[in-house]
C-alpha cells in the first residue's frame, strides 16, 4: 500500500502547441495538508481536472489511492471531494437541496442518516440560517462555504480544494483555513493556491509550480530552511565583536555575518555540524556577560523569498 | 451516524443516471414549467383547432372535420411546440456546459454517459407529457365536443409518431450542444428542420425521414392503415446514431 494519496508521473497537457502542464511529478503522502503553490496561469487547475478525470492527459499519468486516474476515474471520484475555484451549482436550488443532491452520488439512503450529514454539513459551514433559500441569492463567501460542504458530503479520504480562500475576506479566508486544520485529522488535503501566507499557515508539504512546470517539492520546514546548509541566527545587544570573534573559532561555525541596526547586531552563523551547534552554540554566547541574548534560532526564510528564489533558479537553468 | 449511510457501491455506464433523472425530472415537474408548456400548448393548438373545426362548411361531414381537425393538429403540433424544445433542449445542454454545472455534476462518481442519457431520458418524458399529452386531449376533447365520434384510443396511438417528432428534435439539440459551444449551430439545424415538416410525401426519399412522421400520426388518430412504417424505422436508427454520437463527443469533452 502505498504512503502516498497522490501520485504522478510524468503528468502533462498540452493545448495545441501550449503546454499547460509539463512532466509533473508529484507525490502526496496521506494525511498531509499538501499545497500546490503557483502564480497564476501557472497550471493549478490544469493539474486538478487531470486528477479529477474532468480533462485527460496529454502524456504521463497518475494514481490516487493506488487507482488510475485516466483508467478509474469513477471510482476515484467516489472517494473524494472537490471544491472548484468557482464552484457553480444549480442556483435554483437551496443548499441543502444542493447537498441531497450530491450526497444521492454517493449513498442509497437511509433518507433520515442523509439528512442527518447535510444538517451537520450546514452547521460546519454555518449555512444553517441560510439552508432553504435559493443559491442564486448567496454572496461568494456563501456560494465557496456550500462548495466546502458539498466536497465533505462523503467524509472524503482526500479533498481536492482549488484555491479554497480567494475571493474570501479576512474573517471567511481564516475560517476557510482553520477548516482545513480541523479536516486534517481525518483527511489528506490537497489545495492549490497562490496566497503565500496561507501556505505558511497550514501546509505541512508543498509544491512549487511555474508555467506549467514543478518548480520545488518538499516538507514546508525544509523549503523554509533554505537549500544553503544550517544556519542560526543570533540576535544581541552589547559588544557583538567579541561574540563575533569567538563564533568564528567554534570548530563546527563555517561563516558568520553580521549587520547592525541600532543597538543590537544580527549575526547568522552558518555551522558545518547542526548536532554541536544546537548543544553548544547558544550556552558559548551566554557565558560572555557584557552582551544580552533576545534572540536565537535556526534561520528560516519567508516563503516568498523561497518561492522567488526557486523560480528565479529554475529560470536560469532553463 | 455516517456507519448508517449506505454508500452506492455499484460502478459502470449507468453510475448517477437515477439521481441525475431526479434532478432532471424535478427541474421541469417540479415547477411551473411543465403546467405553465401544457396550458400554453394545450391552447394554441386547441384554439386553432377549436376556431378551424367549429368554423367549418356546415356541409360537411364528421369525418372531414375531424380529417381537417387532425390534420392541422399533426402539422402545426409538430411546428410550434418543438420551437419550444429546441429552445429547452438547446439550453439544457449548453448552459450546463458554460455554466460549469456540467463540470461540478461530473467530479462526483457520475458516468459520462449517464448525464447524456439523463438528458435524452428526462427530455422525452417531459415533452411528452406537457407538449404531446396533454395538448393532444386538448385537442381531441375540443374535436369530440364539437363533432363527437373519435375514437381515444386511435387518438392516442397516433401520439406517439409525434412524440417520435419530438424525440428527433430533443437528440438533435443535445447531440448537437455536445458538439458545439454555442447557441446558432447547436439551435440552428433543429430551426430549420421544422421547415420540412409536411414537406415530403410519403413516396420516395420522405418516407425514409422523420419529416413524415406527422402523416403517420394522422393515419393513426384517424384509425386508417398507416401508408408507411418507413418514417418511424428510419427515425428510431437517426436517434439510435444521435445518442451514440453525443454519447462518444461528450466523453471526449474536457471541463
Amino acid at each position: 500500500m502505498s504512503q502516498f494519496a497522490i501520485e504522478t508521473q510524468g503528468l502533462s497537457k498540452a493545448y495545441g502547441d501550449l503546454w499547460a502542464l509539463r512532466s509533473l511529478d508529484l507525490r502526496v503522502p496521506k494525511n498531509s495538508i499538501f499545497a500546490f503553490l503557483g502564480p497564476n496561469g501557472a497550471g493549478k487547475t490544469t493539474a486538478i481536472k487531470l486528477l479529477l478525470g474532468l480533462t485527460s492527459p496529454s502524456e504521463g499519468g497518475g494514481y490516487i489511492f493506488g487507482i488510475d486516474i485516466t483508467r478509474q476515474s469513477n471510482d476515484i471520484r467516489g472517494r473524494i471531494g472537490y471544491l472548484a475555484q468557482h464552484p457553480r451549482f444549480y442556483d435554483y436550488m437551496t443548499a441543502r437541496e444542493t447537498l441531497r443532491f450530491a450526497a444521492h452520488f454517493y449513498y442509497n439512503g437511509p433518507k433520515e442518516a442523509i439528512e442527518k450529514r447535510i444538517q451537520e454539513l450546514l452547521t460546519l459551514v454555518d449555512l444553517e440560517e441560510k439552508a432553504d433559500r435559493a443559491i442564486k441569492g448567496y454572496s461568494g463567501g456563501e456560494t465557496q462555504r456550500l462548495g466546502i460542504a458539498q466536497a465533505l458530503i462523503n467524509s472524503p479520504e482526500l479533498l481536492i480544494l482549488d484555491e479554497p480562500a480567494s475571493g474570501l475576506d479576512p474573517q471567511g479566508r481564516e475560517e476557510v483555513l482553520d477548516l482545513m486544520e480541523q479536516l486534517q485529522k481525518t483527511t489528506t488535503i490537497f489545495y492549490s493556491t497562490h496566497i503565500l501566507d496561507d501556505v505558511q499557515r497550514v501546509s505541512d508539504t508543498v509544491a512549487i509550480i511555474n508555467k506549467g512546470t514543478l518548480v520545488a517539492q518538499a516538507p514546508i520546514n525544509q523549503l523554509l530552511s533554505g537549500t544553503d546548509g544550517v544556519a542560526y541566527v543570533l540576535t544581541i545587544e552589547g559588544d557583538y565583536s567579541k561574540v563575533e570573534s569567538h563564533l568564528k573559532n567554534l570548530p563546527y561555525v563555517t561563516a558568520v555575518t553580521t549587520r547592525t541596526e541600532d543597538d543590537s547586531a544580527h549575526l547568522v552563523v552558518t555551522v558545518e555540524d547542526e548536532t554541536k551547534a544546537k548543544k553548544d552554540m547558544l550556552r558559548s554566547v551566554l557565558s560572555d556577560k557584557t552582551v544580552t541574548v533576545t534572540e536565537f534560532g535556526r534561520r528560516k526564510y519567508e516563503l516568498e523569498e523561497v518561492f522567488l528564489r526557486l523560480v528565479e533558479e529554475k529560470k536560469d537553468a532553463e | 451516524m455516517q456507519s448508517e449511510l449506505t454508500p452506492i457501491r455499484s460502478s459502470g455506464w449507468h453510475l448517477g443516471f437515477g439521481n441525475l433523472v431526479r434532478r432532471e425530472l424535478s427541474q421541469w415537474f417540479g415547477t411551473r414549467t411543465w403546467f405553465t408548456q401544457a396550458m400554453f400548448w394545450g391552447l394554441i393548438l386547441g384554439g386553432v383547432t377549436l376556431m378551424l373545426v367549429g368554423t367549418a362548411d356546415p356541409a360537411s361531414t364528421p369525418e372531414e372535420r375531424i380529417t381537417t381537425g387532425l390534420m392541422l393538429f399533426t402539422i402545426f403540433g409538430s411546428i410550434f411546440p418543438a420551437i419550444a424544445i429546441i429552445i429547452f433542449s438547446t439550453s439544457s445542454v449548453l448552459e450546463e456546459k458554460e455554466r460549469g454545472t456540467a463540470a461540478w455534476v461530473l467530479s462526483k462518481p457520475v458516468s459520462r454517459t449517464a448525464f447524456v442519457l439523463a438528458k435524452m431520458f428526462v427530455g422525452v418524458v417531459s415533452y411528452s407529457v406537457s407538449l404531446v399529452l396533454i395538448p393532444g386531449l386538448i385537442v381531441f376533447s375540443i374535436i369530440y365536443l364539437i363533432v363527437g365520434a373519435i375514437p381515444l384510443g386511435s387518438f392516442l396511438l397516433g401520439l406517439g409518431p409525434m412524440i417520435l417528432w419530438y424525440t428527433f428534435v430533443h437528440f438533435l439539440c443535445v447531440c448537437l450542444g455536445t458538439v458545439f459551444n454555442s447557441v446558432g449551430p447547436v439551435a440552428g439545424p433543429a430551426s430549420v428542420s421544422l421547415f420540412f415538416v409536411n414537406a415530403f410525401d410519403l413516396s420516395g426519399i420522405g418516407a425514409y425521414t422523420p419529416w413524415t412522421l406527422s402523416f403517420v400520426a394522422r393515419d393513426l388518430m384517424q384509425g386508417l392503415p398507416i401508408t408507411s412504417i418507413s418514417p418511424v424505422i428510419s427515425t428510431l436508427i437517426v436517434l439510435i446514431v444521435l445518442l451514440l454520437i453525443a454519447i462518444w463527443r461528450f466523453g471526449k469533452e474536457e471541463f
